[in-house]
Order: structure tokens, then C-alpha cells, then sequence
């Protein structure tokens, strides 16, 4: 399990350039305001002293509301698994890892490109819920068999019944919040056991530029309301949706999410926000979302700065490539992306599991690859333990001239201070040329199927289910 | 003469300088250069290309789109000049985000390219209801409309416009196209759209295929 505090970050921006961004995007924030489309999110805001035209649906949010707003948001707070050993402590420069979706397709344990179905959405979250080091999950892939009437809850059902890591998903308006919070309670055997241990995450987005669309930022108050933790999240694509300078985009993003922090402490001072970031660049020539870019990483890595700055802990992402396959660009891609924002001390670093071809389709074997790729970068986040027994004077003294290999000291500290990969091939080419001379993704694909045969999270009693169903079935709409 | 300054105008659609299309335009209308002819061969040609070198990968959608724009710069001063004939557009299209959903960014670039290509738009914004889509068909009578949905819960509004279009008795006038992130090809065909756009430039070739097609039975 993840949550390693990062001792020496990697910081990008100074503190000079941090301040001159804050002051940018409250000039933004006071000047063209941002768009509300909530009746419910303009009243907190107009009640909060901000100045709101109802008309044009327009907040101009005076600096004092914004600090105030940050101020009590929360510097400290738990996601919950619903095993204890999966909490994690939002902190500091805490890390944790995972993975994240919406994806439309799925690349299956056949190899094949196809959509999603409910069963991947439920095989991939209990792929996740068997994988070591992939702390949370999400709503990985939408099934696209299901009702869109009924799509969402039917997601939550699924994802709940999958795992027991903290599960983050996008929650479709007030009354659907109120109804996933009565899931999480049927759950979690009662409303106050669910209010103390909330295992879910509510995933806001903003739309850039500057625009709260009403059913996200009517989640994240009515989340803030239920108990349960929220994003903030803007996706701002570099040269489209904000500027192509990365420094304005930032400027940009930041001020959307103190926007939406203010919205959400005006609704209940003290809630639980993370400050979120799935910005990236628009590939120019594709006109996608170039999830694979390294500029998400610096993205990443600045807003993990900023929130920090604000002291709320960081909804990062890293981990993403814009490859079809999981190929050598998979790889090299999320790498690079992974490791640069983990250095920031992201404390929710997601996505950085199982996404390909710009996060359209979810890729079971890439997720299993991704489990190492996670554990590799938690071992740089570990770093260089320098004490007696590590420098091991008294050893080097003793051996001198001769070798290391049988020494105790070897036996007892070698796995400790050695990543042990589980999938990486080190082995001569003899050897992995008898075994088959495989490319990883087919090991991973075995290795995924290995895991599905034998891993199951602890299961929710037929009952609940059935009530759970009945929640789902509230949302049916006559055709 | 006429040559170097068309050649001129040409130079700075392709460079994306509306100010300075303007200006050229403006001279080579005092200098009794055919309007047709700067359209035709300047402004249009400036745009295809750079349009086939976009579908290429050798081109940025920016500077198509900046072209785009000088284009249009352009053909304002052209239009006094040209005749209801001459003026004629390739078709109407009406396009839209559909309900419930507010990104545009897909759509802005798409309406950019089916102006420089020679449609009328009628951009009817975002967050459009089944109902206005069909109204505005009504009243418009677009050889096409375009509908754009990013999210996997209002693409569904889709597939309503096309049976509300139906309900109406109208669908048989127009051709539908779809587009948008998580829309696909399997999607475009289950809820009856005549075509499924994903790329830019290839966006507007499907529709001027489809305008070959517009009041037939296919």
C-alpha cells in the first residue's frame, strides 16, 4: 500500500512564481468571474459577498471569500477503504496511487478492442482490488450495455460490490449524491458508520474555461453536505480550452478550482475537498486530449505546488498515454508523467492505472504492467536510507578485498533496500527464450487472468443488494 | 498583376493574417480584380490546402483555423461584390451540444472548418434541447444536422433528437451527423445518424458526401 511521504520534492515552480499565479487567478476570479450553471451554487456565492449577475449566471468572487475559503478547507483528511488497511491519509506529501477511468472501450484478456461492458467494470475494479500497489479506483469503464437513465447508479453498485478500496466516481446532481450516500449506508450497516468511514469519493469536474456545469458543482455541495469527500477537478486542454502558455493555463485552473472551493466551504465550512488537476495540452494535429504528454506531468506537477501553497491536499494525475496498445510508448509515457508528479508529493495521483489511447479505452494487462510502474516509483519516493547498518562500515571494513554475497547483512537488508520486480524480466536471454520469449503486456495478460481466478473482495450479503438494486431501479425513466 | 496579388492573398490565408487578407482584398478590389477570382483562387485554395496537409499530419488545426478565419475576413469584403448566384453556399448545416452537456470546444472547431468549406452554420450554443433541435430544423431546414455530446450520460440526447425528428415526420429531410469523445462509429449506427464525425477536416468531407445524398431515400 501506498502513502509514502515524499522527504525531498521535486518543485518546479518557485515560490516566487506560485505567488505570481495566486495573484493571477485572483484577478481572474475578480474580474471575469466564472460561470455557475447551479441557482443553488450563485445563492451561496451571492450570500458569501461574491457579486453574481443571475442572468448571465456570472460569479465575480471577491479575494477576501477565496482566502477565507481555503482557509477552512481542510489541510488533513482520510478517503476510506472499507478495510481499514486500505484508508488513506490525505496529507502533506503523502502519495497515493491509483487508478482512473471512464474509459469507452476495453483492451480484454483475449487482446481484443471492444466496449465496456458491466462485467469489465467489475472484473477490472476486482483486478485493482487484488493489485498491491494500486491504492483506490474509480469508475474505470462505462458499461455501455446499461440505461444512461440509470447508468451511474448502476456504476456504483458495481464498483462497490467490486472492491473495498476507496472508490471515486462522477455523481449526476443533489439527489443522486443523496442516493449513493443511502448505498454507502446500507453498506456500511448504518448513516453514522458511513458519516465516520466514508469509502467514497465524489469526482467534480469544472469545465474549462471557467464554467461549473450545474450537476457537477450540485455533487460537490450536496457531497459536502452528505460527508463525503469531493474533487475539484478541472481538465484544461493547453491551446484550446485555456492558453497554450502553460504558466496561463495554470493561472487558469487554478482560479477554477478556489472557485469551486469556495462554493464548497460556503456549503459547509470544514468539508473535505481535494484540489483537483487533470489538465493536459490539446494535441494540435490529432485535436485530442493528449493524455500521454509529458506537459501533464508539469501540469500535475504544478498543481500539487499550488495546493500545497493553499495547504489542500492534491487530486493529481499521472500515468496516462496516448498509445492504442500497450506498447514501448505506453510505456515511456506514463513513466515519465508518473514519476515527475509523485516527486511533487501528489497526495491522490490517479490514472496510473490501465489507461490507453488517450484515456479512451482501459487496458487489463496495461493495469497489471502499471502495478510495477507504481511500485518502481514508489521505491525512488523511499529514497536512500543513509544510517550505520546502511553505510556498513564495519561490513566493508570486514569483507575488504573479497565479495558481499553470502555476507548476513546481504540476506537481511537485500530485500528491503532492492525493488523485487514481479513482472520485469531480468533474466538471460537463454532463459527467456525457453519460457517463451514473451513481451511483457502477455505475461501481464496471464498474470491478470491469474489474479481474476483466485482474488475476491469481501462480498456485500444478497440483501443489501437487493436494496442497493431498488435504488438503481428509482432512477429508471419512462422511454 | 493580378497573379502577384492574388498570390499575396493567398500567402497570408495560408499565414492566418485576417488584417492583413483584409487589406489585400480590399486593394485588389480597387485594382478591378474579379471577386470570383480571389475567391476561387486564393482565398478557397489557401484553406484546402492547408486542410489536406491537417488530414496529413503536417499542419496544425491552429493555423487552420486562423486561416479559416482570414478566409472569412476576406470573403466579407468579397460578398457586396457577388452575385445570389456566385454567393451560393455549399449547404446549411445546424449544429449543437446536445442537452445536459456544455462542452464546445469539439463543435467550435468543426463550425470553423464547415464555414471555411463553404457552409452556412447555425450554431445553435450548447446545452440545445431535443426540442429546439427539432424546431430550429423546422424553421431552418439545414441539408444537415451536426450534434456534439462529451459525456457518456448526454449522448443519449442524441439518439432523442433523431427519434424526435421521426415523431415530427421530419426525419426523412435532413441527414444527421454525430460526434463528440466518447461516440463512436457502433453508436452512430445504432441510433440511425446518417454519419459519425471525429476528425476535423474529415468531418466536413463526410458532410458534403452526405449533401450528395440529402433528399433521397438512402
Amino acid at each position: 500500500m501506498g502513502g509514502i511521504a515524499v522527504r525531498r520534492k521535486w518543485e518546479p515552480l518557485t515560490t516566487e512564481q506560485i505567488g505570481k499565479i495566486h495573484l493571477a487567478s485572483l484577478e481572474i476570479l475578480n474580474t471575469v468571474g466564472v460561470k455557475v450553471k447551479s441557482e443553488r451554487a450563485l445563492d451561496l456565492l451571492k450570500e458569501g459577498g461574491a457579486e453574481v449577475d443571475f442572468g448571465d449566471q456570472v460569479a465575480r468572487i471577491p479575494s477576501a471569500l477565496v482566502e477565507e475559503a481555503v482557509r477552512k478547507a481542510p489541510s488533513s483528511f482520510t478517503l476510506y477503504g472499507r478495510r481499514r488497511e486500505y484508508d488513506m491519509k490525505m496529507e502533506d506529501d503523502r502519495v497515493y496511487f491509483g487508478a482512473g477511468g471512464t474509459a469507452i472501450y476495453v483492451i480484454d484478456l483475449d487482446g481484443n478492442r471492444r466496449l465496456a461492458t458491466d462485467k469489465d467494470l467489475a472484473d477490472t475494479t476486482r483486478l485493482v482490488d487484488a493489485l498491491p500497489n494500486v491504492d483506490f479506483t474509480a469508475g474505470l469503464v462505462n458499461p455501455h450495455e446499461i440505461d444512461q437513465d440509470i447508468l451511474y447508479p448502476s456504476m456504483w453498485v458495481t464498483l462497490l460490490n467490486s472492491t473495498e478500496k476507496n472508490v471515486l466516481h462522477g455523481i449526476r446532481g443533489a439527489e443522486m449524491t443523496r442516493d449513493i450516500a443511502e448505498m454507502g449506508s446500507l453498506i456500511a450497516g448504518g448513516e453514522q458508520d458511513f458519516r465516520k468511514r466514508p469509502f467514497i469519493t465524489c469526482c467534480c469536474n469544472v469545465v474549462s474555461p471557467l464554467q461549473h456545469e450545474k450537476l457537477m458543482i450540485e455533487s460537490a455541495i450536496e457531497s459536502a453536505i452528505q460527508g463525503i469527500p469531493t474533487t475539484m477537478s478541472p481538465e484544461t486542454q493547453s491551446g484550446a480550452t485555456g492558453p497554450a502558455t502553460l504558466a496561463g493555463t495554470i493561472a487558469l485552473f487554478n482560479a477554477e478550482v478556489l472557485s469551486g472551493i469556495t462554493i464548497v466551504q460556503l456549503a459547509r465550512p470544514g468539508a473535505p475537498i481535494l484540489y483537483g488537476c487533470v489538465a493536459s495540452v490539446m494535441d494540435m494535429k490529432s485535436c485530442n486530449y493528449a493524455a500521454g504528454a509529458i506537459e501533464l506531468g508539469l501540469l500535475s506537477a504544478a498543481a500539487t505546488q499550488m495546493a500545497h501553497h493553499y495547504h489542500v491536499p492534491v487530486y493529481a494525475t499521472g500515468g496516462m498515454s496516448d498509445s492504442k496498445v500497450s506498447d514501448i510508448q505506453s510505456g515511456y509515457e506514463r513513466a515519465m508523467q508518473m514519476i515527475i508528479v509523485a516527486l511533487t508529493g501528489a497526495n491522490y495521483l490517479h490514472d496510473a492505472a490501465g489507461l490507453l489511447e488517450h484515456s479512451l479505452t482501459f487496458s487489463y494487462e496495461q493495469l497489471v504492467v502499471d502495478d510495477e510502474i507504481i511500485a518502481m516509483v514508489s521505491r525512488v519516493l523511499e529514497g536512500i536510507r543513509v544510517d550505520e547498518t546502511t553505510i556498513a562500515l564495519d561490513l566493508i571494513k570486514k569483507v575488504g578485498f573479497h565479495n558481499y554475497i553470502a555476507e548476513r547483512h546481504t540476506a537481511e537488508n537485500f530485500q528491503k533496500e532492492h525493488y523485487l520486480p514481479r513482472l520485469s524480466d531480468r533474466s538471460a536471454w537463454d532463459k527467456w527464450h525457453k519460457k517463451g520469449a514473451k513481451s511483457l503486456n502477455l505475461v501481464a495478460r496471464e498474470k491478470a487472468k491469474e489474479l481474476l481466478r483466485t482474488h475476491f473482495p469481501e462480498p456485500i450479503d444478497k440483501e443489501t443488494n437487493a436494496r442497493l438494486a431498488k435504488i438503481v431501479a428509482r432512477w429508471k425513466r419512462e422511454p | 498583376m493580378t497573379n502577384e496579388i492574388l498570390v499575396e492573398i493567398k500567402r497570408s490565408v495560408t499565414n492566418g493574417q485576417a488584417e492583413e487578407t483584409t487589406r489585400l482584398t480590399e486593394n485588389a478590389i480597387q485594382q478591378s480584380t474579379d471577386p470570383l477570382e480571389i475567391l476561387n483562387q486564393a482565398l478557397l485554395p489557401a484553406v484546402r490546402e492547408l486542410g489536406a496537409k491537417f488530414e496529413q499530419g503536417e499542419a496544425f488545426i491552429t493555423d487552420l483555423i486562423m486561416a479559416a478565419n482570414a478566409l472569412k475576413a476576406g470573403y466579407s469584403i468579397l460578398r457586396p461584390r457577388l452575385s445570389p448566384k456566385q454567393e451560393e453556399k455549399v449547404g446549411r448545416f445546424l449544429i449543437g451540444t446536445v442537452e445536459g452537456d456544455i462542452h464546445d470546444i469539439g463543435k467550435e472547431i468543426v463550425r470553423n472548418m464547415l464555414e471555411a468549406y463553404g457552409f452556412e452554420v447555425e450554431d445553435l450554443g450548447v446545452e440545445v434541447p431535443a426540442k429546439t433541435f427539432v424546431e430550429m430544423v423546422m424553421k431552418h431546414k439545414p441539408n444537415i444536422l451536426g450534434m456534439s455530446a462529451l459525456l457518456t450520460t448526454t449522448m443519449v440526447n442524441q439518439r432523442r433528437v433523431i427519434e424526435d425528428l421521426k415523431k415530427a415526420g421530419i426525419r426523412e429531410n435532413v441527414k444527421v451527423m454525430i460526434g463528440g469523445a466518447p461516440t463512436t462509429e457502433e453508436w452512430a449506427t445504432e441510433i440511425g445518424a446518417d454519419a459519425h464525425g471525429i476528425e476535423a477536416v474529415e468531418t466536413v468531407k463526410k458532410a458534403i458526401q452526405l449533401l450528395g445524398k440529402v433528399g433521397s431515400t438512402s
